[in-house]
């Protein structure tokens, strides 16, 4: 902890050799997360980059209550739902234009295949994350992490800013909108 | 629900399991870099901005409007009463008397 304290410190004076440790270090773990939440590698890396100005920006307002890698995960989080309700938003818009015509641009999204799925599962990684996309934002936030970041319960539950005890119910629910949701996939 | 599907469906909710983290280009840190030496941090009382900016114009609202009601107290305060319908009808100049008196001549 008293190295994190150090490490804040040198941001806050703007050291550039601790920015270069800052984004060494945290730059796959804020790309993984946004691409598991946003499923679109070229749109993750604009927000990765979005990521580290705000905490460069805001470290001043970073008041070491939590870990450092907890308030940039929720910086990360918030820029990529922001991102979906703006692509949300300008997709409505292009759904009205192809309807009265004024427009041709595609509205459909595009089949996510994350990077770091094994070959053999590629099929199935595909449909489960449009499943993903399905569920209600905080039960897709909390897969995500545990199951695309890989963090534990606890982890999440300080980012969330939620109990452990309501994350694992967020997950349980999480799974069963899952099931019946691949249930119609199947079933079709 | 069919035992088949539910095998199916299992395995696409495991199909996670083995996730390899996703790297980003190594390129970015170069980019990133570049990028920041162009952005200066936010000093600390800019984010009270906002909040001070609005303090003051309620401060200033608060103030004028607590003048004009003073100043509206003060004004009905002064005007003395009107006593009685001469006085009216002279003060809007509804006096009955002609000014040309054609009808005497």
């Amino acid at each position: 902890m008293s190295d994190q304290i150090h490490f804040v410190a040198l941001l806050k004076t703007g050291d550039s050799g601790a920015y270069n440790k800052l984004i060494e270090d945290y730059q796959h773990m804020v790309y993984n997360t946004v691409l598991g939440i946003v499923n679109h590698m070229h749109d993750a890396e604009d927000i990765t980059q979005n990521v580290f100005i705000q905490v460069f920006k805001s470290i001043h307002d970073f008041k070491g209550d939590s870990k450092l890698s907890t308030w940039i995960y929720r910086i990360a989080i918030t820029k990529s739902l922001e991102w979906e309700r703006k692509k949300k938003s300008k997709r409505s818009i292009n759904y009205f234009k192809n309807l009265i015509g004024i427009s041709t641009e595609s509205i459909e999204m595009s089949a996510f295949h994350h990077p770091g799925v094994e070959l053999q599962n590629k099929e199935m990684a595909t449909m489960l994350f449009k499943a993903i996309k399905k569920l209600p934002e905080n039960q897709r936030l909390a897969f995500v992490l545990i199951k695309v970041e890989g963090l534990n319960y606890q982890e999440v539950g300080e980012i969330m800013q939620k109990s452990t005890k309501s994350i694992e119910g967020l997950v349980l629910r999480a799974r069963t909108q899952l099931k019946l949701i691949l249930n119609d996939y199947f079933t079709e | 629900m069919d035992t088949n599907i539910e095998q199916q469906i299992e395995s696409t909710l495991n199909s996670l399991d083995p996730i390899q983290r996703a790297e980003i280009s190594p390129f970015f840190k170069t980019r990133m870099k570049g990028m920041l030496t162009q952005i200066q941090p936010e000093p600390a009382f800019i984010s009270f901005k906002f909040t001070f900016a609005m303090a003051t114009i309620a401060i200033i609202l608060t103030a004028n409007t607590f003048l004009l009601y003073q100043r509206f107290n003060q004004n009905t305060k002064t005007e003395k009463p009107v006593q009685n319908i001469g006085e009216i009808s002279e003060i809007y100049h509804l006096n009955s008397t002609p000014v040309l008196e054609y009808d005497n001549q």
